[in-house]
This record gives structure tokens, sequence and C-alpha cells, in this order.
């Protein structure tokens, strides 16, 4: 797969995908602190959303930086539009404002926590496009 | 800005200033990001940033 088919497929998956988060590793298993925080938010709001892990190959990342002009991951676009990385997706959650971008209902943070469990459109495969 | 880890490379970066006025989050910490240039992602892995405007009612976005 050369670049430029890298950032076709990177472009399309955010056309293509409401709720669209680039992570490190995958909703089941998050590779970082940040991936982990910004999945858990929409598990935590129970939105459908597609997820495309960007470790497999390092052009995945740099493709989809010089896409966003964002230079670390998470990435979450919504709508076709960058939303934010780990601490704008955080704090919008805490306020709320994502779940009302998302047109969910703010789960009830004082009850007991619902299982975080990921909700995912389908899986996103890039990795096994890239020989 | 707090070095979060000892390791030189996780940093927290907590900035006000008025020219996040009229901002989204998004441009706001563009900025910041912008002042470390290629370092973030780079020698820098990670870059955790909270911004703000002077007057607490100037939240864009």
């Amino acid at each position: 797969m050369t670049n430029d088919e890298i950032r076709t497929f990177i472009d399309n998956a955010i056309k293509e995908n409401r709720v669209m988060l680039f992570m490190k590793g995958t909703p089941q298993q998050p590779a970082c602190g940040f991936s982990m925080r910004a999945s858990g938010a929409l598990n935590a709001l129970g939105v459908k959303y597609a997820a495309l892990d960007i470790l497999p190959d390092q052009r995945i990342r740099e493709e989809l930086s010089g896409l966003s002009g964002w230079p670390t991951i998470p990435q979450l676009f919504v709508d076709g539009e960058l939303v934010g990385g780990s601490d704008i997706v955080m704090e919008m959650f805490e306020s709320g404002e994502l779940a009302q971008l998302l047109g969910v209902e703010q789960p009830e943070l004082e009850s007991e926590p619902e299982p975080e469990q990921p909700v995912q459109q389908r899986p996103i495969g890039l990795e096994n496009r890239l020989n | 800005m707090v070095d979060t880890t000892g390791g030189g490379d996780h940093f927290r970066a907590e900035v006000v200033s008025d020219r996040f006025e009229g901002l989204t989050r998004i441009q706001q910490h563009k900025l910041i990001y912008d002042v470390f240039g290629d370092e973030v992602g780079g020698a820098i892995h990670a870059l955790s940033i909270k911004t703000q405007t002077p007057s607490p009612a100037g939240d864009a976005r």
C-alpha cells in the first residue's frame, strides 16, 4: 500500500464513519492510556464508533497527522471534523458536550458505572491491506 | 508546564491566554502544539494540554 493509498483509506474512514477514532491499540485492548481514555469515554456514552489502530504501520500515523494537522494520538472525528485528542475528548465528556455532540444522554456518573463494552460499527482492518 | 513522569518525554501544559478568546478548543491546542513543532510526537511522546482564557465565561465552544 502506498502512502497515498493509506491517506485515501484514512480520508474515507473519516467520511464514512460518523464517529471515527484513531487510536493506539483497539477499544478492546488499548495500547496507551490516552487512547484508553478516549475510547472509554465513547464506550461510556454507548455510541457506535469505528476505531482504527495506528500502530501496525507508522505511515498510518504520519498520513493521519498530515491530513488532520494534529500531532498526537488518539484523534476523534465526528461528522468528518476533528474534535480533538484525549484532553479535549475528556473535557467534553465530563462537561456533557460530547454527549450533546453525539446526540446521546449523558450517563449518570454518580450511579454504578456500566460495564464499558465498546460498541463498534464494524472492524476496520487496514493492517491486512498493507502488504 | 509539568514533566509528569520525570522522564523528559511526557508533559502537561496549562496555558491561560487571551489569545484563545473566540477560538475552538482544537484551535487553542494547535497553538500550543505549534510552539513545540515536530517535537510533539517525536522527542515529546505525550503533551497533555489545558487551555483557558482569562475570563471564565470566555470558553470557546
